[in-house]
């Protein structure tokens, strides 16, 4: 009963004219406006914009500032969709699948009914994810409870090991790089008897080293990563092609998802369970979805898939939606992110001096914030189904900007971001050899999410692994909960070690 | 997969594994060994990481089965982004900042002098808009621009 009425009571704040004025609102409405036009760019996805966003609400009050972050990445995808139908081109990575389907019954003239479909079954998504959301925190409380230090440093080692398999057949790269982010949470002062390492002091002397004596700055080192490199691929633009769209079978794009609620449902459950599952990554459950929808080989309407079947617009755009919902569920629960999307989110958490695990589940400290995320998903996703309906032409000419113009103004705000941070020159030079180091990784194929967990997380496993010595010497490794959790970690690697090299076999 | 690309990231971060260590063992292990083990771990677990694929780069590049060779950079992107980071570093938003973005946005993006003069006056009110909202400084520069 108190679990209900803190949800609901963390509504109210989020309404334009609830309890406490409408600043939670128009955060809301101003992430949302943010995060579709985003949606809308190729190129520039919703965990990158979060990482931009981020230094901006250092000021802001935590659940303002999460709520805001949040709102933009929870409706990229969402619009997203739109530029896969309408241009074939998508505007999200986790928008590909739609382009399938979605793109050819534009050609053959029904763009509106795609786009309606896919905005209805996208919201329908959204909403069945903050549901997933909301059910599954009563579920891992006591999971929750039960995590102590060594359990807690187990779950680090797990995370990094699942975000490495996000790497594909490339698990070797992306346990180093779990590796190299880990290395690189060293530097700095040690947590436990603050000794100076790695900070250079022979090479840089001193009075410079001391720069480095609070660490490499996680927000500094998040936007070199995944900033940059997006701006470097901006400067070569991407122009989508010219379409014309008709505004009059919305009713039916609508209609489609009650006509076929057994695909909108099938895709929204495919879409939460995987987002649960850390490390699967946010692309994979279109995939999978549109797999399931196409498994059939023929539309109910006679239609062969590839070809302008609406199932395989209906099941893909709503996996896209609910994933967001199951993925914040390792998040705040655990502090495992399973996304890089989430693992933003994480780092957002922890700059507003919020931790995840029991206090996000306790409804005496932050369980009224996991609420408002549950909030957020289905608000922000609704503000921008209406939107985009009301406002689809002059949205898709917005999504014809040239990418190369939009490059000066956001490196503005990459470098804004990094000198907001502690106010040091230094810290933008950081973010330009991160960002040259992010971009000989993505040309290369190394994944930069497990470095940026392993920076992230490597502080939390110091200090876990510290306690747990302490306390039980060695006999930690003998504990049940971190055997299973070894045993999840160790099987994790296998199975994907096992599925690269039947990818390798299959090429 | 491109081979010798890795091998030169592996080799990298191996050569970086090698001086962290080298730091752990001659300074921070005398100073205080209890700091040492966990640093120690990652380092190990850096090194294997990176040297299996350095291994398996080496072997690759130099034996008959010699894949693709590196792709090609879009070598203008990164010379454009360093140079517009740079250029604010020394000069600032106000100097540095206008030089740049105008230079790319007329060379490098074509436009016209009336969009270049629009984009660069966008691109650099936003620092100075958003350190106003903040009640901050802007970003200062080697030139103290």
């Amino acid at each position: 009963m108190e679990y209900l009425k803190s949800l609901a009571d963390s509504l109210g704040p989020l309404l334009p004219f609830g309890a406490g004025g409408p600043e939670l609102f128009t955060y809301l409405l101003l992430g949302s406006l943010i995060g579709s036009l985003v949606g809308l760019l190729p190129g520039l996805g919703g965990a990158t914009t979060m990482a931009l966003l981020l230094p901006l609400t250092y000021g802001m009050d935590p659940t303002v500032a999460l709520v805001f972050l949040l709102s933009v990445h929870a409706v990229a995808s969402t619009t997203g969709d739109v530029t896969s139908v309408l241009f074939g081109i998508p505007g999200e990575t986790t928008s590909a699948a739609l382009v399938e389907d979605g793109f050819p019954m534009t050609k053959r003239g029904e763009a509106e009914r795609a786009v309606a479909a896919a905005l209805a079954a996208s919201l329908s998504g959204a909403i069945f994810g903050a549901i997933v959301l909301f059910a599954a925190i009563p579920v891992v409380r006591p999971l929750v409870l039960s995590v102590a230090s060594p359990e807690q440093f187990m779950l680090v080692l797990l995370a990094i090991t699942y975000m490495a398999a996000v790497s594909g057949a490339h698990l070797a790269k992306g346990l180093t790089m779990g590796a190299a982010g880990f290395a690189l949470s060293m530097v700095g002062l040690d947590p436990i008897t603050a000794t100076p390492r790695f900070t250079l002091e022979s090479l840089l002397g001193m009075e410079h080293s001391l720069l480095l004596w609070d660490g490499l700055p996680v927000v500094v080192v998040a936007l070199g990563l995944f900033g940059i490199p997006a701006m470097i691929d901006m400067t070569t633009p991407r122009l989508f092609p010219p379409v014309t769209i008709r505004f009059s079978g919305f009713r039916r794009g609508f209609r489609d998802v009650v006509r076929y609620p057994w695909h909108t449902l099938r895709g929204s459950v495919i879409g939460a369970y995987i987002g649960i599952l850390p490390g699967i990554g946010g692309s994979l459950a279109q995939w999978i979805a549109y797999a399931d929808a196409a498994r059939r080989g023929i539309s109910a309407e006679g239609r062969r898939f590839g070809d302008g079947a609406i199932e395989g617009i209906l099941e893909p755009a709503a996996a896209n939606n609910s994933k967001e919902g199951g993925s914040i569920v390792p998040t705040v629960a655990f502090g495992v992110p399973g996304s890089l999307s989430t693992a933003i989110l994480l780092t957002a958490l922890m700059v507003h001096g919020v931790t995840p695990g029991p206090d996000m589940v306790d409804p005496e400290r932050s369980l009224a914030l996991t609420h408002s995320f549950v909030w957020t998903l289905v608000l922000s996703n609704i503000i921008v189904v209406v939107l985009t309906m009301s406002a689809l032409g002059p949205l898709s000419r917005i999504a014809r900007i040239r990418s190369d113009l939009l490059v000066p103004p956001l490196l503005s705000l990459i470098i804004l971001g990094a000198w907001l941070h502690r106010g040091l020159a230094a810290d933008i030079l950081l973010v330009l050899v991160f960002g040259l180091v992010g971009y000989a990784m993505v040309r290369f194929g190394w994944p930069r999410a497990p470095l940026l967990i392993g920076l992230l997380l490597g502080g939390i496993a110091e200090t876990a692994f510290f306690i747990s010595r302490g306390a039980y010497d060695w006999a930690w490794l003998g504990r049940p909960g971190v055997i299973i959790l070894g045993i999840l970690t160790l099987a994790g690697v296998l199975f994907r070690r096992r599925h690269a090299a039947q990818g390798s076999r299959f090429q | 997969m491109n081979r010798r690309a890795d091998m030169v990231f592996a080799g990298a971060l191996v050569l970086l594994a090698l001086l962290a260590s080298s730091e752990l063992v001659f300074w921070i292990l005398p100073a205080n060994p209890s700091v040492a083990i966990f640093p120690g771990l990652v380092i190990a677990m850096l090194l294997i990481g990176a040297g299996l694929i350095l291994a398996s780069g080496i072997r690759t590049n130099t034996g008959i089965h010699t894949t693709s060779a590196p792709g090609a950079m879009p070598i203008t992107g990164v010379v454009w982004i360093t140079t517009i980071i740079a250029a604010i570093l020394v000069g600032g938003f106000a100097i540095g900042g206008t030089l740049a973005v105008f230079t790319y946005l007329r060379v490098h993006a074509g436009c016209t002098l009336r969009h270049c003069a629009a984009v660069t006056l966008v691109a650099n009110a936003i620092p100075y808009l958003a350190s106003w909202l903040l009640d901050q400084s802007p970003p200062a520069s080697i030139l103290g621009g």
